[in-house]
């Protein structure tokens, strides 16, 4: 590290730090071009070029500069990047600088040093805690039209990337017998002594740097200076095959059992991801042990327009001294209410700043011992002053503070940085993730830890263990706990030494007597005016005051400003801060992309897609596919000149009535079933008989659901005496088997039954059409009798096919037409239908897809989804007959319900619209001819509607009152969601072949 | 998001090039799959009779065991996968030899079979597997049914090194392999030539 | 949420399926007063706070289904076993 001041950067000290000057870097932010070194955030980049004013805020774009050196920042949140990958409200304090890196500030318009929405300031009184509700009520219309749009233009804060992101995002998970959360020197020195015990241990922390507080802090650990050693245990870890060392790893959530989801930043630090890595990862981390040692956040202090770019936090002033080499100001004043803001001074004053005063609010701090004992140098020219900072001075830039002295002396001082401090909150928001609420120190004015989830324990800061001893001391503390826990033996250690600090404290939440806005909420600006009103206003409930006010919202989420919201409520209210509770904290701990929590699971690869075994071919043939749940389908396969879908399915349906068409049917759900009890079994499971089930033959079966509604319908084939397969509908595949299995391991478990879903183990093609049989007569073995007499409607068999292979034939029939199902291995099934195709051809074999399959269904009157909808009986879908009186099976009792029987109830029928011309769609109601739509005078409604080629109009089939005994009837449909109605007459639903001898032939 | 036809199953590489492959995967093309189920009270006798069968006995908790040519893999309780390359050991023979212990059920053409091993398998298979595949928690022989990426998968290891068998459904076997492929490309992932 | 399969170890809850109450019984569909039992049955649930003993399918493990003892206060679960015995 060289000792060299980079050039251009004005604030950057000349010594020190954990930035690389050897390795400058360039940036822009608002177009100017800067520089930076390598170790810098953002914002320390910023302040090294002397840059304070950063961004403007939500509310009246009040100028902004840099609070905070962490992932708590409310103010200096920025516009990062370009063009697709641009990305709003990035915090400034924890965007690892790279070279190139862009910036803009967000929300100013024009500029950020002049932006005309400054005047919402001026308008303030409208804008006050609840707003929202109560300023732009009236009139009603106005809102969409007026208020809203004019809100959302100048309120509101950075835009998004309008074009799709071009990077990726992954998921992954972790496994570790201790989860450290936070590098600094309590969870180093859990993760140390867990580590050398024998725990594989994953540590994580937020920062690109590990550490924590240890690089922002002058101050020795077992004689090294802090940074040195927290680098030395690092090495350590590092070394260690069990550990993991996680940094720019958020962990933002904690769940049940031991789960924790955490975002890693993987590439956020460079421009573009390197080919083929992702920008982030999302991890589920499931750890058996974990220690929480996340640190603490500091509160500012709450005064007169106390959010004037130049007031920063006092830890945040040490971190861009001692850290980033930078100094944030050159005339300093400190204000604070604690022990800890006091050695900023030295540090101050060490980078070559100016520190002209101290200001203590706490009574009888200033005597010159305390002052002694609690300033860690000798405080040179520096004038300590018992009293407060009544208010700040400057627009852009802080330029003066008031000083209320506690005699009651009004002074003013001239200063470019203000370092407040109102004492740290301990950061438990991942303690309280699964419910359980902090618990109120009122001596030390914090919420700390109460109840821990299982198997979690919390050291140092994040603990109220606030001086490096004692976060060292507690690290070392859990470590052994944890590794003690895990069944390992705790190794022994010695703590490093390190000087003690003093740490008093005494809570000033807000200071008295003020003029100008005092800011709690700054990212939402919300001032201690709006808590105070909210109360008046009867939103006293720490829930209310966060939703009135919008106190603690945003992606800041209260971070550096709950406790102080909670304490002015409180204060009000006149109640102790532990009665007024504490909002919850939920997931995430900071802002988390959506990308990420999508990982891999984008575009095409939503979701995972089965493929049918004829895909491939299918797609030669420029089938058009649709999604049927997991499943990708042709829908249909058009051919030149055809222009729309309907016209392909009209010639698809034509030709299967006329002669053979093929689909691919590999999508239903097939189940094998073995054992001596089978039968009994599937006696049990469907609502219709299967004791005369021959060898050889296949029936339709019904499956209800113990409530009685139809759950599903298939076939039930028996291969051999003791071997079945049955089928399932596509969609309900998964549900079925899992209720089979039900059945099986739950109410039956002592029937002597095997089964296993071989789905995907066969390719199944539907033959079907006059001429199916001559179709598959060329590919089956010569010798295979498939005449009507040997292989009537609905047998079954293993059967050969030419070339040898053995296959399993069905003859069922979904169209209506004479049809076979032929099964055959999977992975036979792509040269098959091509076999099948080849030798069809002079048969005039098509492909038909689910729209024309759909349409012969319907013109066959065959349920389907839209009818099996689990809402419907048996007898609604007019096959109350299949329903067996002899045996209990699941869903007798409940199906058998009286109210279930009666005639009233809807029943399916067909309809054909009045006017052969129009175009009929499920989801229209009926209606007596001639009455008024309402929801009372409903009859039923349409489920299903289709062209039909065979009668050469529109078909639907629906449910309607009573209709089984309405045939003949006229009635009215209407659709109110599409604006359309017709009269139709009711009529059976089957509409093809009634009597059913074409699939007999 | 990665271009899926950049995914193709086909021999060679995918992803990135600079340095050894992080992954590589072969296709396993088993002579045989099949579900066996043990039939009640059965179990004892018919791990006797594997025993004889194949030379070992069934594993009764997520294992595999292997004979000669011969895997059995535990696949739930009471229920095994055999995956064989041994032409002496095929469905006739199953039946057989398990005739009134268990029910037997082909499956050969229903599952792809992956080889995966490589110094980051572990880091690639992270991405979508919801089990700890640390040594200290899954060993040559240890068994998952679980799901990657939410496709349905049985794996198994078969060496330290470690080398990982995965079983697939054939129909997700394009989406689970988009999501392998782009996964391991970020560590590069060779395809090799079945053999 | 983590459930201890005893066939499978510990996995995470999206593994599984949920089966509900584990401790109601389907009644005898002969018994006089089967409508009524059977309504009770299907649609009345105990919704308890605190111990309750739950059905779950492992989907994608094991295909067991495992009666789960659940604390719904605290999400503590306690027993995981069979809901039949394999032998």
């Amino acid at each position: 590290m060289t000792t060299l001041n980079p050039a251009g950067q004005p604030a950057r000290l000349a010594r020190g730090g954990l930035v690389d000057r050897s390795q400058p870097l360039r940036f822009s932010f608002d177009g100017r071009e800067l520089s930076g070194c390598a170790g810098d955030t953002l914002a320390s980049a910023l302040l090294a070029n002397e840059i304070r004013l950063v961004g403007r805020s939500f509310k009246y774009h009040r100028p902004r500069g840099i609070l905070s050196a962490g992932s708590e920042e409310p103010n200096a949140l920025v516009e990062l990047r370009n063009g697709a990958r641009r990305e709003a409200n990035t915090r400034a304090t924890v965007t690892e600088l790279y070279d190139g890196l862009e910036a803009r500030s967000q929300n100013r318009w024009p500029s950020l040093r002049f932006d005309a929405r400054a005047v919402n300031g001026l308008f303030a009184p409208l804008l006050s805690a609840g707003f929202y509700y109560k300023t732009f009520m009236w009139p009603a219309a106005f809102w969409e039209k007026v208020y809203e749009p004019l809100i959302r233009r100048s309120a509101g804060l950075g835009s998004m990337a309008a074009a799709p992101d071009p990077d990726s995002y992954e998921k992954s998970s972790t496994f570790c017998d201790l989860l450290v959360i936070g590098a600094g020197p309590a969870g180093l020195m859990a993760a140390l002594t867990a580590a050398r015990s024998g725990a594989r241990v994953l540590l994580a922390d937020e920062d690109f740097h590990f550490g924590g507080r240890c690089l922002s802090e002058q101050r020795e650990i077992g004689d090294l200076p802090a940074h040195a050693w927290a680098a030395s245990v690092i090495a350590e870890l590092a070394s260690n095959p069990d550990v993991r060392l996680m940094p720019r790893t958020t962990v933002f959530g904690s769940y049940d059992h031991g789960v924790f989801a955490a975002l890693e930043r993987v590439n956020d630090h460079l421009p573009v991801p390197p080919p083929f890595e992702p920008r982030q990862r999302l991890w589920r981390i499931v750890a058996r042990r974990t220690v929480l040692a996340a640190g603490a956040i500091e509160r500012p202090l709450v005064f007169g327009d106390n959010d004037r770019p130049g007031i920063m936090l006092a830890g945040a002033v040490r971190s861009y001294i001692n850290r980033f080499a930078v100094s944030p100001g050159r005339h300093a004043v400190v204000f604070t209410d604690n022990d800890d803001a006091w050695s900023t001074v030295a540090d101050l004053q060490g980078a070559g700043a100016e520190v002209v005063a101290v200001v203590d609010s706490r009574d009888g701090v200033m005597d010159a011992n305390r002052l002694r004992s609690v300033s860690s140098t000798s405080v040179r020219n520096t004038e300590a002053i018992s009293g407060v900072v009544r208010r700040a001075l400057g627009g852009r830039a802080l330029q003066a503070v008031e000083i209320v002295s506690s005699g009651g002396q009004l002074r003013r001082i001239e200063c470019d940085l203000l370092a407040v401090s109102g004492g740290w909150s301990p950061t438990v928001h991942l303690t309280s993730h699964l419910g359980a609420r902090p618990r109120w120190d009122a001596d030390r004015a914090i919420f700390v830890p109460d109840q821990l989830p299982a198997g979690m324990a919390v050291a140092g800061a994040a603990n109220g263990e606030f001086t490096t001893r004692a976060a060292l001391s507690a690290g070392y503390r859990e470590g052994q706990a944890a590794a003690q826990a895990l069944g390992l033996s705790p190794l022994q250690l010695a703590v490093p030494s390190t000087p003690d600090e003093p740490e008093a404290r005494q809570a000033l939440w807000r200071v008295p007597s003020t003029r100008g806005k005092c800011f709690v909420d700054f990212q939402n600006d919300v001032t201690a005016t709006d808590i105070e009103l909210a109360q008046r206003e009867g939103f006293s409930s720490a829930e209310h005051l966060k939703r009135y006010t919008t106190l603690g919202m945003a992606t800041d989420q209260g971070k550096t400003s709950a406790v102080t919201g909670l304490a002015l409520l409180a204060a009000q209210t006149s109640r102790p801060i532990g009665s007024v509770g504490s909002t919850t904290f939920r997931p995430p701990y900071t802002p988390v992309a959506i990308g990420a929590l999508a990982g891999h699971h984008r575009g095409q690869e939503f979701r995972p897609v089965r493929l049918p075994p004829s895909h491939a071919w299918a797609k030669e043939q420029h089938a058009v596919f649709a999604e049927t749940g997991a499943w990708l389908r042709a829908q249909y396969f058009p051919r030149a000149g055809e222009n729309d879908w309907l016209q392909t399915t009209i010639r698809e349906v034509t030709a299967v009535r006329s002669t053979v068409g093929i689909c691919d049917v590999s999508t239903l759900g097939k189940i094998e079933l073995q054992g001596p009890d089978t039968l009994q079994f599937l006696e049990r499971l469907y609502a219709n008989g299967w004791q005369t089930l021959a060898m050889g033959r296949a029936r339709y079966g019904l499956m209800l659901r113990e409530d009685g509604i139809v759950m599903d319908d298939g076939t039930v084939a028996r291969l051999a005496d003791q071997h079945y397969v049955l089928t399932t509908t596509t969609a309900n595949a998964v549900d079925v088997y899992q209720h089979m299995q039900y059945c099986h391991q739950i109410l039956w478990p002592d029937l002597d039954v095997q089964f296993v879903s071989v789905s995907e183990q066969w390719a199944q093609f539907a033959i079907a059409g006059p001429r199916a049989r001559a179709l598959l007569q060329k590919i089956l073995d010569p010798g295979q009798d498939i005449s009507n007499s040997a292989f009537p409607y609905l047998a079954a068999a293993n059967v050969k096919m030419a070339d040898g292979q053995h296959a399993r034939l069905f003859r069922i029939s979904f169209s209506g037409e004479l049809a076979y199902e032929l099964a055959v291995p999977a992975r036979s099934g792509d040269a098959v239908i091509r076999q099948l195709f080849a030798a069809g051809a002079d048969l005039g074999v098509v492909a038909y897809g689910l729209e024309a399959l759909g349409v012969m269904r319907i013109e066959k009157g065959h349920v389907a989804g839209n009818e099996l909808n689990g809402r419907t009986t048996a007898q609604q879908l007019g096959l109350g007959r299949m329903l067996s009186t002899k045996k209990d099976y699941i869903g007798a009792v409940m199906s058998r319900r009286s109210n279930l029987q009666g005639p009233a109830g809807p029943q399916l029928v067909g309809l054909k619209p009045v006017d052969r011309a129009f175009r009929l769609a499920s989801g229209a109601h009926f209606l007596p001819v001639g009455s008024a739509v309402t929801a009372a005078n409903e009859q039923g409604y349409v489920t299903s509607a289709a062209y039909s080629p065979s009668l050469g109009h529109w078909i639907g089939l629906g449910f309607l009152a009573n209709g089984s005994q309405r045939h003949g009837e006229r009635l009215r449909i209407c659709d109110p969601l599409r604006n359309r109605e017709t009269l139709v007459d009711i009529c059976d639903p089957v509409f093809v072949d009634p009597q059913g001898e074409r699939l007999r032939g | 998001m990665a271009d899926a036809d950049a995914f193709a199953f086909a021999p060679g590489l995918i992803g990135r090039l600079d340095g050894p492959p992080g992954l590589a995967v072969r296709e396993h093309t088993p002579g045989l799959l099949a579900s066996m189920i043990a039939r009640p009270g059965q179990t004892t006798t018919l791990s006797a009779a594997a025993e004889r069968a194949f030379g070992a006995p069934l594993p009764l908790a997520p294992r595999v065991a292997s004979g000669a040519g011969v895997s059995i893999i535990w696949s739930g309780p009471g229920h095994w996968l055999v995956e064989s390359s041994s032409a002496a050991i095929n469905m006739n023979f199953l039946l057989t030899s398990c005739a009134g212990l268990a029910s037997v059920f082909e499956q050969t053409d229903s599952r792809m079979v992956l080889e995966v091993s490589g110094p980051r398998v572990r880091d690639v298979l992270a991405k979508g597997l919801p089990v700890d595949l640390h040594p200290a928690s899954f060993q040559v022989g240890y068994v998952a049914l679980t799901s990657a990426s939410h496709v349905g998968v049985h794996l198994w290891q078969t060496a330290a090194d470690p080398v990982y068998r995965i079983v697939v459904a054939r129909s997700f076997f394009e989406s689970f392999w988009h999501w392998l492929a782009s996964s391991a490309s970020e560590y590069g992932c060779e395809i090799i030539t079945p053999g | 949420m983590r459930i201890h399969c005893p066939h499978c170890g510990p996995r995470g809850h999206d593994e599984f399926t949920y089966g509900g109450d584990a401790t109601r019984r389907r009644p005898d569909p002969a018994a006089p007063d089967a409508e009524a039992a059977f309504c009770d049955y299907v649609y009345l649930r105990d919704n308890p706070d605190g111990a309750h003993r739950e059905l779950w399918f492992h989907a994608s493990g094991c295909h067991a289904w495992l009666i789960v003892e659940r604390d719904t206060r605290t999400q503590v679960i306690g027993a995981v076993v069979p809901a039949r015995s394999w032998a």
